[in-house]
This record gives structure tokens, C-alpha cells and sequence, in this order.
């Protein structure tokens, strides 16, 4: 139970969530991630007032510099990247008394020990009550280091019974099966798994978080949501920006590991699993455990049938030519003094997968899960295709190509639901066309959704896990597509093969309407 | 804020109320908006997510235009102003529509919503509430923002049966506190129809999170169980009459539900103008004193809690002040265990529009609310 749960005073409507004292620890707090998203993050929740009174933030980093040298350079990086800037001075000027810093090797004990003098102090001097989160905010090759010194300094564990700690880690979550397994185990003989947030920002979002919304407190959609009803689903995250200088990573990853084995992969098991038997954190991620069972295995001989890979070659993106991954690849490795990546990279800027689950609900029932970089534009979405009427009454008219029915929600841009069906066209004829019912967040609610790094930052001081990933699935998600990634690096590519500013590879679009040719990609 | 104060509003001429011209009015609003729209090649979206119903008898239509601009923004709805004259000679009843427009910056798209006023006078007062109900959007809720002095008369009591909320402020009231218990005994009677808001309330949320914030820290936490005496100070300007000021007697009712106190006989009245009341949790005994002051101004508020072992000891004393001169909450503390002692928070005073907003984000009852009036009513009652 936590402390806001036994404060008579806290609980009620109008008061928005507010996290309990704690002192956060960002391992890489010199890093982009600390500079674009988790200041900017926490002074947006101490400007709404949900921070406790009792709040420190301790960077820690290699780079030697005092509090007040950290609390200039966070000063800077707010100004750039946080929305608004910093706003009111006296405000910054009160929350940055709240930044302090610790300059150390993550393998070095001593730097443990001073981080330890410094908690202990903020929790006499700043009331942060002996709470901690931890955050691996650095390359993932420091995660286990970083876990074991914690450990050894005797920093995993709360200081007392009233008091937690809690260590978030940022994905990767490993790059297969046997690296997720390695990670988990190190984390594991440190931590407890109640202990370990693994996020993903993409949960965050409130599109994401409004599916759960939108399937169990909705009468209408429940009913008609299984393979009765539902042809296919297709979630999209398509990006309109090439890998530029992101080559090196996206070389190493490709976009099966680096949106669909974790962000999509989230977001399929929220629209495929059962109605929790409450809201309760585990009750939810067991559900969506439970859908990533029942998704069938594919073998390494099944790839073929299940995935489809795709690479952009040069092409044109907002109207001006843009080259292809592997010219890209040329051009960083002749400005690069340092590393050389292979220019003929088989790394697959397209990555698209077919889950079928196996249960009452869905079975027969295809998922199409699809990422790319280089398409016609920026978006993310979850696309319900429901099934044909099953008689076409207007067949003697221009009606018959009527199109069958399909939810959309849209993660991003513009976020919202829209509902497309068929209506009949003023006039004597009987011409139908299709319109939207459209919803959206921002014309509807008229304010800002929160940044989904603010969400998961105090979701985690407050102690829920729902929107973190656990770690079955997380292996789940590595067993399932372990294949793929298999097949794939054994086998050469026939690179490129789509070109940069289009949805993708021909073979994605025979792939799909395969068998129904009434199926094709969304082009959103 | 995704959204810019590039708002508008266009005032329609005022007709004689009659439906069937009003809803031709609000088709050929949008479809000059749409011709709008595609000449100047932007896109209008109307969006509506309830029926705001708002009754102003202040006669301060222009400072309830630029609120109503506010709330539409952030909460797009049909705004149906009425307002009236119930001792005018002549009998009159008129309406006009007009849109309510806002732009959304990020997106460059105008977010419109209708707002149609209506006008009665002499014995169409008593017609109002009929009029206006068939002006409802269809399955949205009704919220009643009810913006003056309440009479027991019509329309309130005509619109009281079509609203899901009724938003009023105590403030308004001649006998603001005295007409706390109004609100609590209507609050009883219409518990299934609707539920209500009282924006005195809404003013002290930024206080009452604050002081529900201290408590959050274990160490304070611990404390709570010992609080032994409540000392409200509050503008001497805002007593009424014989009475407490509205917003101290709500927070009182507050820690009285939340903490489960018990009211005893005990009431005293100091020379001072103070009010002395005795409650009790368990065996434990609790002062709370009400205390009008003329160094306080405005919506300053200082709340003392002081909590005290067994031995009478005094373990701790937390000292809240909303001053509203500095825009600031401050906090002193002292307990043997915590070392700050002083802290500043910003406290930004709310807008009409903002505690209008807050109310319209809830749906059905703030329980919470009703049992601190409850609570507050019952404390009135027995002084």
C-alpha cells in the first residue's frame, strides 16, 4: 500500500494524482534522454504541482561537476527542450534547489558510496523519506553494472519498511531472446520484478492508455470486438524521416527490434487481450500475458508466412529526393572518423508481421503489424477491418463497392478514434459513399495530453506498473519473433526494395491480400 | 495549452423566441462558417460535448462573454445564456445565436461551438425554463451554471429538474455561509437528479491538495492520528454576520468527514469574534477555532494544525497561509524530525473560467464535497 493510500486527506477527485516523496536517480543524466524528455518531464509535473514537497533529483554521470554546475546545465537543456521553456524563473529557480549531482564510473564502488551519503542526506535534509527510484538512463551495456554496484552498495532495497525503491529501465530490453534472458537475470538477482519498471514511452500515451478506455467502458464495441465480426487488424507505425544519423543504431537493430518486438507488440496485446478482472496492475499485464501466449509460435520454416522485410531505397520524402538506407549509410561512414557500418546492410528499415492468436476470440482472425521508416508520412495507428455485410443488398446500383466498415485509432498525430461506414448520397440514385464519425483529443477535450514521460515517471513514484512492460512478456515478445530475426539474418536480402516515400514493399502488399484479396494496407 | 486567445464570438440579433427560427439560425450559422471555411481554405470543426446552461442576473454580460470564451475552448459545448427581468413592464421573451470560435494553434484548426441567448421579462420569466430545454443537445449532459443570487422561484426550480449538474457559488448569496445549509439540504432532496457544485469550493482545491500533500510525507502522516487543534484565520471582510467565513467553514466540514470527527455540544463565541468548536475521534478531543482577521484580505486563508501526544506535548504545528498579495502558499513546519521549515508554493488564483472548468471535468457526484457541506451544514445548524 502506499503512502498517498493511507493519507485520509488525499483521496478524491478533484485532486489530481500527486507522488509521495522520493529522490530519483538518473544514471546518463548527461544524455539526450535526461535533456529532451526526463527534466523537462519532471519540471512539468513540479510546475502542476504533483510533485511531492519532499522531491530530489540526483544526476549521475562520469563528467566531473558540482550540484550547482548540473543545475546550470539543466538550466540550458530545459530552456531548449522542455515546452515553454522554463517559464517562471522563481519557479525553475525553486526546483532546481531540488537537482543535485554525483560525478562517478558506473563501475566504481566508491562512486556508489557517495551516491549513498548524498540519498541519505536528501532524506533528512529534503523529507524524500528514504524512497528512491533509479533510472537507466545510459547505454544498455551499463544496465548490469550498474545493477550490481547498486546491489553491492546495498541500494536495492528499501531502508525500511514504510520506504521503496524502484529501478526503471529503458529498452532495449536485450536484442533476442538469450540477451533479454541474461539482462532480466542479472536485474532479477538484484531486484525484485515488483521493483523493476521497464517503459515504454509508447504506453504513455493517452491513445494508447485510451484503448482500454474505449474496449471496457464502451457496451457497443465489446460485443462485435472477436472474429465474428472483425476481418483483420492492422496497427501501423509509419515514419516519415529516413535513419540519418541514427544509421549506426538502426543498422545494429532494424525496425523489427527497434519499434515492433516492444512498442507495437504493447499496443497489439491492449486491443487483442481479454476484459481484466480489475484495473489492478498485475490483473491487467496478466491479461495481456495471456494473449501473447496464445499467439501461434511460428517456426523458422514458417517465416516466409508470417514476415515480410523491406529496405528504402533512394526516393523522395515532403516533395525533395532523398537517398536510400544503404547511401545514407555511405555518406555517415565517409564523414565517420570512428566506426565503418556495412554498406551493404541487410538491416531492414521495414518490418512487417502477422501474429494469429489462438483462442475462442480470435482465432482466424490476422494481425498485421507493420513498421517502416522513409513512408509517405508520420503515423501510428490501430485499424479495426471489420467483416462484409454478408448480403449486398445494393447490388443493381453504383453501391456495390462499398466498402466494409473500420475503427481507427490513431496513436499519433492528431490523436483520436474514427469510425467509417457507409451513407447514402442526397439524391434520386442510390449511391452510397463512405464517411467518418471522427473523434479527436484535441477538439473534443481542449487541453494538452500529458507528455507520456511525465505519465510514466509518476506512475512509477506512485507505484503503478500497469503501463510497464513485465518481464514474461517482454521474453514472450523475444520467443515469438526470435524466428524472424533468425531467418533474417541468415538469409541475404534483395535490397532495396521499396522506394523511400512509399508504403513499403510490394511483397507487403501481395503478403496481405494473400488468399483474401479483399485485404489490402491502410494507407493512412 | 495547445490553444492560442485568438478567440471570437459574434453576437446574434436578438429575435422573438420561436424554435423553429432559432434552429434555422444555428443550420445557417454553420453553413456560412462552412462557406467561410472554404474561402479562406481553413477548417472549422463544431464540437460539443455537452449543454452548458448558464442563468446571469449580474448583468455583467461582457466579463461572462470572455469565460465563455475560456470554457469553450477547453470544454466545447452548446452555451445557452439566459438572463431576466422578472419586474419589467412588459413581457418579453427573445433569443439570438451566435458561434463561439477558438483556435487551436498547433493545429491551425478553429474549434466552434453555438451559444444562444435568451431573453425573458415580466411574466415570461416564469415560461423560461420551458423554453429552453427543447434547445438541448440530445443525450449530453446538462450542466446549470447558475451565475447570481438564488431564488426559490422560477426558472431555478424549472431548470433544477433537466440539469445533471447545478454550479453555483456561495459567494453570490447575501448570507454566504448561512446558505451553505440550502445547498447541503438541496444537495439531500435532489441526491438522485443531480449533483452540485458550489465554486467556493473549487477555491480552496489548491489549498486543500497542498495541506493533503504535507501529509503524504510518512513522517507527517504519522502525525495526523495526534492533531489535536485547527486554527482557521480568514478575512475579517468575508464573515457572515454572526457566522464564519464560507470557505472556513467548508474546510472545516472536510477535515470533519475525511478524519472522522464527531461534533459535540460545545460551541463558544470569543469576544474576539472567534468561534471555538469541540470535536471528537475516539477519545481524542479536537479545538477548532475559526478566527475572523483584518490582517487578512481577499482570499487569504492561514490554517495552524497543531497535534500533541497523549501528555498533551505538542508533537508538531504546521502553519498554511494563502496569501494571495504574493501568489504564494506558504508552509512553515516544525517537528523534531523534519528539517525544513519553510517552504513557498505558487498558488495561482483560479479564473471564473478555470473553476468553471473543473467543475464541467466532473461527472456525477464529488463525494467528497457533499460530505464536507454535509458537515459544514451541520456545524451551522447548531450554532
Amino acid at each position: 500500500m502506499t503512502p498517498e493510500m493511507e493519507n485520509p486527506l488525499r483521496e478524491e477527485m478533484r485532486m489530481e494524482r500527486k507522488a509521495p516523496p522520493c529522490a530519483i536517480v538518473i544514471f546518463g543524466a548527461s544524455g539526450d534522454l535526461n535533456k529532451r524528455k526526463l527534466t523537462p518531464a519532471l519540471y512539468s509535473l513540479y510546475q502542476q504541482h504533483l510533485l511531492s514537497n519532499g522531491f530530489a533529483m540526483v544526476g549521475f554521470t562520469r563528467t566531473k561537476m558540482d550540484h550547482q554546475a548540473f543545475r546550470n546545465l539543466m538550466t540550458e537543456t530545459t530552456k531548449e527542450f522542455a515546452e515553454g521553456g522554463i517559464g517562471d524563473p522563481a519557479v525553475w529557480e525553486s526546483f532546481s534547489q531540488k537537482l543535485f549531482y554525483v560525478a562517478g564510473d558506473p563501475n566504481d564502488p566508491a562512486a556508489y558510496q557517495e551516491l549513498k551519503e548524498l540519498l541519505t542526506n536528501l532524506d533528512r535534509e529534503q523529507g524524500t523519506a528514504c524512497n528512491r527510484v533509479f533510472y537507466l538512463s545510459t547505454p544498455p551495456e551499463l544496465y548490469a553494472p550498474i545493477v550490481k554496484q547498486l546491489g553491492a552498495a546495498g541500494m536495492s532495497h528499501p531502508a525500511n519498511s514504510d520506504s521503496w525503491v524502484r529501478i526503471i529501465i529503458e529498452k532495449p530490453f536485450g536484442y533476442d531472446l538469450p540477451t533479454a534472458l541474461k539482462l532480466n537475470g542479472e536485474v532479477g538477482a538484484v531486484f525484485d520484478e515488483n521493483q523493476v519498471y521497464r517503459i515504454d514511452h509508447y504506453l504513455g500515451k493517452e491513445t494508447v492508455q485510451n484503448i482500454l478506455v474505449f474496449r471496457f467502458a464502451n457496451g457497443i464495441f465489446e460485443p462485435i470486438w472477436n472474429r465474428n465480426f472483425i476481418d483483420h487488424v492492422q496497427i501501423t507505425a509509419a515514419e516519415s524521416v529516413g535513419a540519418g544519423d541514427r544509421v549506426g543504431y538502426y543498422e545494429a537493430s532494424g525496425a523489427l527490434r527497434d519499434m515492433i518486438q516492444n512498442h507495437l507488440m504493447q499496443v497489439f496485446s491492449l486491443v487483442a487481450m481479454e476484459p481484466p478482472v480489475s484495473l489492478d496492475a498485475n490483473a491487467i499485464r496478466d491479461e495481456k500475458q495471456k494473449v501473447m501466449m496464445a499467439v501461434y509460435p511460428f517456426t523458422h520454416d514458417e517465416v516466409p508466412r508470417f514476415a515480410v522485410r523491406g529496405q528504402y531505397g533512394a526516393g523522395a520524402s515532403n516533395g525533395k529526393p532523398v537517398p536510400g538506407f544503404r547511401e545514407e549509410i555511405k555518406a555517415f561512414n565517409a564523414k565517420s572518423k570512428g566506426h565503418q557500418y556495412n554498406e551493404e546492410s541487410d538491416a531492414p528499415t521495414y518490418a512487417m508481421v502477422r501474429l494469429m492468436v489462438n483462442n475462442w476470440r480470435w482465432a482466424g482472425v490476422p494481425f498485421f503489424i507493420r513498421s517502416g521508416k522513409r513512408m509517405p508520412k508520420r503515423v501510428s495507428e490501430v485499424a479495426i477491418q471489420f467483416k462484409r455485410v454478408p448480403h449486398l443488398l445494393f447490388k443493381q446500383t453504383k453501391a456495390d463497392r462499398i466498402e466494409p466498415n473500420s475503427l481507427v485509432i490513431r496513436v499519433q498525430p492528431d490523436e483520436g478514434i474514427t469510425l467509417k461506414f457507409g451513407a447514402k448520397m442526397p439524391g434520386q440514385a442510390m449511391h452510397i459513399r463512405e464517411v467518418n464519425m471522427d473523434f479527436q483529443y484535441g477538439q473534443q477535450f481542449g487541453r494538452h495530453s500529458p507528455e507520456a514521460y511525465e505519465r510514466l515517471l509518476l506512475d512509477c513514484m506512485l507505484g503503478d506498473p500497469t503501463l510497464f512492460a513485465r518481464r514474461d512478456m517482454v521474453e514472450k515478445g523475444w520467443e515469438l519473433l526470435g524466428p524472424v530475426l533468425d531467418v533474417w539474418s541468415e538469409q541475404k536480402a534483395n535490397f532495396p526494395n521499396y522506394e523511400a516515400g512509399s508504403w513499403g514493399p510490394t511483397e507487403a502488399d501481395e503478403f496481405i491480400a494473400h488468399g483474401a484479396p479483399h485485404r489490402r494496407w491502410r494507407k493512412p | 495549452m495547445t490553444t492560442s486567445n485568438m478567440t471570437n464570438t459574434e453576437t446574434g440579433q436578438m429575435k422573438p423566441f420561436d424554435l423553429r427560427t432559432i434552429e434555422k439560425d444555428i443550420r445557417n450559422l454553420w453553413e456560412q462558417k462552412e462557406e467561410a471555411s472554404e474561402e479562406k481554405k481553413s477548417t472549422s470543426t463544431r464540437a460539443c460535448v455537452s449543454n452548458l446552461l448558464i442563468y446571469e442576473d449580474q448583468e455583467d454580460m461582457a466579463s461572462l462573454a470572455n469565460t465563455i470564451l475560456d470554457v469553450t475552448r477547453h470544454h466545447p459545448c452548446r452555451i445557452i445564456v439566459m438572463s431576466s427581468k422578472a419586474n419589467a413592464l412588459e413581457d418579453k421573451l427573445e433569443a439570438g445565436v451566435s458561434p463561439v470560435c477558438s483556435f487551436t494553434i498547433a493545429k491551425g484548426k478553429e474549434i466552434c461551438s453555438e451559444q444562444i441567448i435568451v431573453k425573458a421579462e415580466g411574466d415570461a420569466v416564469k415560461r423560461l425554463s420551458s423554453s429552453v430545454m427543447p434547445l438541448f443537445v440530445s443525450d449530453l449532459p446538462v450542466n446549470l451554471w447558475w451565475r447570481g443570487v438564488l431564488v426559490d422561484a422560477q426558472p431555478f426550480s424549472g431548470l433544477l429538474g433537466c440539469a445533471d449538474r447545478v454550479i453555483l457559488d456561495s459567494s453570490y448569496s447575501n448570507r454566504p455561509t448561512a446558505f451553505l445549509s440550502i445547498l447541503a439540504a438541496l444537495s439531500r432532496e435532489r441526491f438522485k437528479e443531480a449533483a452540485f457544485s458550489d465554486i467556493n469550493w473549487s477555491r480552496l482545491t489548491q489549498l486543500r491538495s497542498h495541506v493533503s500533500g504535507l501529509f503524504d510525507v510518512p513522517d507527517l502522516l504519522a502525525y495526523l492520528k495526534d492533531l489535536s487543534k485547527v486554527s482557521i484565520e480568514f478575512p475579517a471582510s468575508a464573515s457572515d454576520e454572526d457566522l464564519p467565513a464560507p470557505q472556513a467553514m467548508l474546510l472545516v466540514g472536510w477535515f470533519m468527514s475525511r478524519l472522522n470527527w464527531g461534533l459535540t455540544e460545545d460551541i463558544l463565541r470569543s469576544r474576539t469574534g472567534a468561534t471555538i468548536l469541540k470535536f471528537l475521534r475516539g477519545e481524542q478531543e479536537i479545538t477548532v477555532d475559526m478566527t475572523p482577521s483584518n490582517k487578512l484580505e481577499n482570499q487569504d486563508l492561514r490554517l495552524t494544525l497543531t497535534m500533541t501526544d497523549h501528555t498533551g506535548w505538542q508533537e508538531a504545528r504546521i502553519v498554511v497561509t494563502r496569501n494571495y498579495a504574493h501568489n504564494a502558499i506558504e508552509t512553515k513546519l516544525e517537528t523534531p524530525t523534519i528539517c525544513w521549515l519553510k517552504n513557498v508554493a505558487r498558488y495561482e488564483m483560479p479564473t471564473e473560467s478555470e473553476l468553471i472548468l473543473s467543475e464541467l471535468e466532473i461527472l456525477g457526484h464529488d463525494v467528497v464535497y457533499e460530505n464536507a457541506l454535509e458537515c459544514a451544514a451541520q456545524i451551522i445548524e447548531k450554532m
